[in-house]
């Protein structure tokens, strides 16, 4: 039975039950975002907006030119390490929802490391934030891991609370010891120029931020699907009673899966301060944790889908500033257009009828 | 039969990836799919990109014709101009240069701190020549794209960020609220209005103890100090600028306590509210700031500092398109129009006449110097 349990999980089909999955999901998801495009559309048209003229403009926002494209590259940077980070705890079965807070102290410790320390080369002074950042993340995951050990308190509270407590932290660390004075907003001093991310083309946001998150994704897909500790973590997390009767080390995965979901929003956090803002400005981050935890939902958790649902998030984001400015249809018609999204995946409705319909034409 | 199904359906799994995104994207979503066997499937995805760029380049002709005279300026304000208030004015002052001038509107409007970078990075890519942006809070924001874009022209409303291509406009806040006191060191010890007491007190109530504040504070002080150095100005600060409890609370307590009957509000717009409430509570007066409060409690807001964002930005521009651009700090005070009270008409007759007279006197001084209003810091 056991036996029987883990060839399940390691998903051993044939080619042709691979290509059907893959079709069934595309379809699935074209078919959802045909649905969430369309009752955004709706709203506009309700709302006396030209519905055509509001997606031609975000398009143009997003992929427009050049510059857009590499923008909105940009803007996915910070999505798809939340992706990943949300995919990684889901995947074990933790539900995560302290992104938000873990981003914001992995964030403040990259801008900490940046400008405390003035006198590096940038080899090593960049290296060192992003350090510090993933080191925050994963120390902001620790209470809530001890109380999960110790006392068996579930996750899903703690993380959520710890959320406010570290934005309120934060603000307190650049309102008293860390104020720039001469910052234009409540915010910490500016990161030395050492501690910056290199851009790759000039006049846009882009910066090494995106090779990292792109190898980032690879290296999730390794750790998770090629290595033993990946493969527990996967087991522990379809189903962590039986992983224990299998002797698996239950404890010791939801640990790490904790603190690496915790040091990847974190890296996420420094590479939003190093790459963008330059210092810690309060309350920097516009719900990229929770766009993580959403995201992580849409690519189900497989860092491969997390890439295009995260580009499509960044280009919506960048779309929509050039919507509104255009057309003036409000940027929350996008934030709409993503919530039908999220619910139609998970409440699959389509997924088992095109699965079936496929089968039966294919076979 | 089957295996030709199942090339369709690997065709598909193309087609699909393919229509999620853009031509420039055309090779990414290939490299995902291991699924695709046969090299057949291959060669529309060769064709299409080709179709499209014979498509764009008569695009582009089309917007090289449209390109003509007019100069290509744009708007970032950090907040919304659709608002009423300072954003609204700025609004309104850039949108009659554009009525004046005959250049095209643009105005990039967020409230998230990450977009105002964005927005201005946006203009200056589109090859926006003159950006101007609203709000010292996006300082950071020019500072960056500024430096990036040294050909384009920048301009800031509220803080000098510095660079050679950019524009600090700087209102005089000390200008107009010298006015303001003058006007309540004069009408304090008008006893013929009702509620006026004979002590030689008036008030400030201001938001938190930044730069702005102390410069509307230090003009007050100045204004009625010029008018009778006898006379007495009390301050508090809230600590907040949407804090309308507290703002009320400090308003009333130097209504009640310390004797002042008249007392001017920079409190921020929800803090002001409070302020105005104490106001028409107590029956007594005040004075307000930014935009005009004259109505907020008739015959009782004996004037508002007028600073007119609308004013600054239009003169702005009128001397870009002049040709006179100038880096570094541009300053708008009485003498511009851009700090000035309101016309008191709220207020009826209970202003006196030789009173308003006195203060168009003054304000003809500091336009003329005679009357030089220190800066402090």
């Amino acid at each position: 039975m056991i036996k029987n349990f883990f060839d399940k999980a390691k998903n051993s089909h044939t080619w042709k039950e691979n290509l059907v999955n893959l079709t069934t999901q595309l379809l699935n998801y074209l078919i959802i975002l045909i649905i969430a495009l369309f009752i955004g559309a709706v709203v506009m048209f309700l709302s006396g907006k030209d519905p055509i003229a509001a997606y031609a403009a975000l398009w143009q926002g997003a992929f427009g030119n050049g510059y857009r494209f590499a923008d909105t590259l940009d803007r996915s940077v910070i999505m798809i390490l939340a992706g990943i980070a949300g995919s990684i705890a889901f995947r074990t079965n933790i539900t995560n929802l302290g992104l938000e807070g873990q981003l914001y102290i992995g964030a403040f410790a990259a801008a900490w490391a940046g400008f405390t320390f003035t006198n590096l080369p940038a080899i090593v002074h960049i290296p060192l934030c992003m350090i510090a950042g993933i080191i925050g993340g994963a120390l902001w995951t620790l209470p809530v891991l001890y109380l999960k050990m110790r006392w068996k308190i579930p996750e899903l509270v703690p993380t959520l609370m710890l959320n406010y407590i570290a934005i309120r932290l934060t603000d307190y660390l650049i309102a008293f010891p860390f104020r720039d004075p001469a910052a234009p907003m409540a915010g910490s001093p500016l990161i030395a120029a050492s501690a910056k991310l290199p851009k790759l083309i000039k006049g846009s946001t882009i910066n090494i931020g995106f090779i990292i998150a792109i190898v980032l994704i690879f290296v999730t897909y390794w750790f998770l699907f090629k290595t033993k500790i990946g493969y527990e973590l996967r087991m522990v997390g379809l189903n962590q009673d039986f992983a224990a009767a299998a002797g698996l080390p239950v404890k010791r995965s939801i640990f790490l899966a904790m603190t690496l979901s915790g040091g990847v929003i974190g890296l996420g956090g420094a590479l939003m301060i190093q790459g963008f803002f330059g210092r810690f400005l309060g309350g920097f981050s516009s719900g990229y944790g929770w766009d993580g935890f959403m995201i992580a939902i849409i690519a189900q958790n497989h860092p491969f889908a997390v890439f295009p649902t995260a580009l499509f998030y960044g280009a919506l984001a960048n779309g929509a500033l050039t919507m509104q400015s255009v057309t003036g249809v409000p940027q929350a018609v996008v934030a709409m257009v993503k919530g039908t999204l999220v619910l139609f995946v998970t409440v699959k409705v389509f997924v088992e009828n095109i699965r079936k319909g496929l089968r039966k034409w294919a076979m | 039969m089957k295996k030709v199904r199942f090339l369709v359906l690997g065709l598909l799994i193309v087609v699909l990836a393919l229509s999620a995104c853009t031509p420039q994207a055309a090779e990414e979503p290939v490299v995902e799919e291991p699924a695709v066997e046969e090299p057949v499937v291959e060669e529309p995805v060769v064709e299409e990109p080709e179709v499209e760029e014979v498509e764009e380049p008569v695009v582009e002709e089309t917007e090289e014709e449209v390109v003509a005279e007019p100069p290509k300026i744009a708007l970032v304000p950090a907040g919304r101009v659709g608002k009423e208030g300072y954003m609204f004015l700025a609004g309104q002052g850039y949108k009659m240069a554009a009525a004046d001038f005959g250049f095209e509107e643009r105005i990039l409007e967020s409230e998230v701190a990450e977009e105002w970078e964005r927005n201005v990075r946006t203009a200056a890519q589109d090859g926006y020549e003159f950006i101007i942006g609203v709000g010292s809070t996006m300082a950071d924001g020019i500072v960056n794209v500024s430096q990036e874009f040294p050909d384009a022209k920048f301009a800031l409303v509220d803080a000098n960020p510095g660079g050679d291509n950019v524009m600090g406009l700087i209102a005089l806040e000390h200008e107009g609220s010298f006015l303001a006191g003058a006007l309540a060191a004069m009408m304090t010890t008008e006893t013929s209005l009702e509620g006026i007491n004979e002590e030689k007190i008036i008030g400030f109530v201001g938001g938190m103890e930044v730069p702005s504040v102390v410069r509307w504070f230090s003009g007050f002080e100045q204004g009625a100090k010029y008018i009778d150095p006898d006379v007495e100005v009390k301050i508090s600060y809230v600590g907040s600028f949407n804090d309308p409890a507290k703002s009320k609370e400090l308003a009333l307590a130097m209504f009640n306590e310390q004797g002042v009957d008249i007392l001017m509000s920079v409190a921020g717009g929800p803090g002001d509210a409070g302020v105005f409430e104490a106001v028409e509570e107590t029956g007594l007066y005040g004075i307000g700031a930014d935009i005009s409060w004259d109505d907020a409690v008739p015959g009782h807001v004996l004037t508002s500092v007028l600073k007119k964002t609308d004013v600054m930005i239009y003169e702005t521009i009128a001397s870009y398109i002049a040709g006179e651009f100038q880096p570094g700090e541009a300053l708008f005070g009485v003498a511009s129009g851009a700090m000035d009270l309101t016309d008191m008409s709220a207020m009826g007759d209970a202003i006196p006449q030789e009173v308003k007279d006195k203060i168009d006197e003054i304000k003809a001084m500091i336009t003329s110097g005679e009357i030089v209003v220190e800066r402090p810091q």
